[in-house]
């Protein structure tokens, strides 16, 4: 998975530059963008930077109409007022659809977007005007559904981000409230549409993969708590890990697909859930969060067993069924259920101890494991990410030593064994290479 | 997937109706008890906060924002409906008259949500504990409400409350 597929605008942006230098052909450059899944000559018409422009120009119009309004114009009859209102967000969405029959699609979602602003604005004005203090999420919630359509009619990433970010917003307002967000998945459905049927964005690719995970998580919590409070435990923890996990494998199945877009997608998950389970281990190389984890609990260790092998089995079948290299995903799968079921099968905190070192010994493996994939597959983040985390892993029993000194010393002994054998062999493997 | 331009035109209308709509009905729920509540009045004490989302406002604490339900009743979940039935004393003011997490058969009451679980001591909310204005106008409703004050509030037959004044003790 190399990330030089995430760099398409740059690639596009060379492929104009060798070929003005008569590098290579038109017809060359167009292959080479091909390959990438991008349009050349789209790309090198260079219309995104005005899109950006044009977008954050509105966005400020917008904030400045919200600031000067919200400053609580009290000297104003509160029928004109509200008329204003109406008046300010259906004249600028007559307008931007006046700019769509014209075919101006550029400046029909410009406006639409400040439509879309004057729309929130009036939702927050109507409740200043009245003094309406009644549950204040439902207007961000209202305000999300307003601009959901457009997003969805228009095809446009702005307007999807606009109503992602208010959506999250509502979701964490709500949640914040105590209020399960039960419609969330609703914009999720339309963002996952948007990202895998209509436009390539990884802001809102990752976005979507994100919201996902948060909403599955908050409703394991009001499970947890009966129905009408969140009740975080650590079988979010256990939940997390899975779902990264099953994301590893997701990402693997994305990477061999022939879409170049969800070759993209695959390529930014695969990278990300590996750097969350490498830091998920970081985190468990201290002894002091095993003796919490055998301390721990469990509301129901069962549930929590079920759950972890169900996130395995979906993440090493994505894998198997993907590109049937399974054996990374299912490395951490096995490692994830095991470790679990000893934790919840050991009573005596006394053995924290040895879940410690031997979670230290296998990121020093996942470490070489990364770093000799990264020179034999040439890919040089896997290469960067193993080389941090040993060094991670060698700073941490530095500071938080391993029992006592003469533990450490034992543990830093054992690292030098693995990384200088795996140096051995890697010399060996290449010899054998060039004879060959 | 590409839709046609009618369609999209169609839906676009639809969009900014929906938008309409909302703001309308927002607009009418706010006027409803307004238009059509009994007018009574109720001690206030104000604090003021600032919110990113709602401008300045002042912070309105009832007397009757927290209240007890009777021992027989059990202990409200967080955000669940409680009823307080009103009553007026001898200087026009209304006061609590009892607590219950079901509605009233008759009489003059207010609904709110409970804030707090796990005890029959609620703080309740009433929708109406914001007063926005302009960040001074705030400061001086604080100043001026600091001997206290009372907020004139409508009250529909539901239960559904809107504010309409404060002012404050002389």
């Amino acid at each position: 998975m190399r990330l030089i597929r995430l760099l398409k605008r740059d690639i596009a942006k060379e492929c104009t530059d060798w070929v003005k230098d008569s590098i290579i052909s038109e017809d060359q450059a167009s292959k080479i963008c091909d390959r990438y899944g991008i349009d050349y000559k789209k790309a090198s018409e260079q219309t995104y930077g005005y899109a950006v422009l044009m977008g954050l120009g509105y966005l400020f119009i917008g904030l400045a109409v919200i600031t000067l309004l919200s400053a609580n114009w009290d000297d104003i009859p509160r029928s004109i007022r509200m008329l204003g209102l109406l008046l300010l967000t259906t004249s600028t969405h007559l307008f931007a659809l006046k700019k769509y029959k014209e075919n101006q699609i550029p400046t029909a979602i410009g406006l639409f977007f400040l439509g879309s602003l004057f729309y929130g604005a009036s939702i927050m004005l109507i409740a200043q005007i009245y003094h309406i203090d009644e549950h204040y999420p439902n207007g961000i919630f209202w305000w999300a559904v307003g601009v959901l359509p457009l997003g969805a009619l228009l095809q446009s990433s702005l307007l999807i981000s606009l109503t992602m970010v208010l959506a999250f917003i509502w979701f964490f307002v709500e949640s914040g409230l105590n209020y399960f967000p039960m419609l969330f998945p609703i914009f999720l459905a339309v963002l996952a549409w948007h990202v895998f049927k209509v436009k390539q964005s990884y802001v809102l690719f990752l976005s979507f993969v994100v919201g996902l995970g948060v909403y599955l998580e908050y409703a394991l919590s009001w499970w947890m708590g009966d129905g009408y409070r969140f009740n975080f435990e650590i079988e979010n923890a256990v939940f997390c890990i899975g779902l990264f996990i099953a994301y590893h494998g997701f990402s693997k199945w994305l990477v061999s697909q022939k879409d170049p877009k969800l070759v993209d997608y695959g390529t930014v998950l695969g990278l990300w859930a590996l750097r969350f389970m490498i830091f998920t281990l970081l985190i468990l190389s201290f002894d002091w969060l095993w003796e919490e984890l055998i301390e721990t609990n469990w509301i129901n260790s069962g549930f929590s067993i079920v759950l972890a092998a169900v996130f395995s089995i979906i993440g090493v079948c994505f894998s198997y069924f993907g590109n049937r290299q399974f054996y990374s995903t299912l490395s951490f799968a096995l490692l994830y259920v095991f470790g679990l079921y000893m934790v919840m099968q050991t009573y005596d905190d006394i053995y924290a101890l040895y879940f410690q070192i031997v979670n230290n010994i296998v990121l020093i493996i996942a470490g070489v494991w990364l770093i000799v994939k990264g020179i034999k597959e040439s890919v040089t983040h896997y290469f960067f990410l193993g080389v941090t985390t040993i060094l991670a892993t060698g700073l941490l029993r530095y500071i938080d030593l391993v029992g006592d000194y003469i533990g450490a010393s034992i543990l830093f002994i054992i690292f030098a064994v693995i990384l200088l054998s795996a140096a051995r062999f890697w010399k060996s493997h290449q010899r054998s290479l060039q004879k060959s | 997937m590409k839709l046609d331009n009618k369609k999209i035109m169609y839906g676009l209308i639809a969009t900014i109706a929906l938008q309409l709509a909302v703001l309308i009905m927002e607009y009418g729920n706010a006027v409803y008890p307004l238009l059509t509540g009994t007018e009574i009045k109720i001690k206030v004490v104000p604090v003021d906060p600032r919110s990113l989302f709602r401008g300045n406002y002042a912070r309105l604490n009832y007397d009757i924002s927290r209240v007890s339900l009777p021992e027989e009743s059990r202990a409200p979940r967080v955000n669940e409906v409680i009823y307080v039935k009103l009553k007026q004393d001898r200087d026009g003011l209304y006061f609590e008259e009892g607590v219950s997490l079901s509605k009233p058969d008759s009489g003059l009451f207010i609904k709110g949500r409970a804030r707090h679980a796990h005890s029959r001591d609620v703080q309740v909310r009433y929708g109406i504990e914001a007063f926005f204005a302009p960040k001074e106008k705030a400061l001086d409703l604080e100043r001026e409400l600091r001997a206290g004050g009372v907020a004139i509030i409508k009250l529909t037959k539901n239960g559904k409350p809107a504010l309409l004044d404060i002012v404050a003790n002389k």
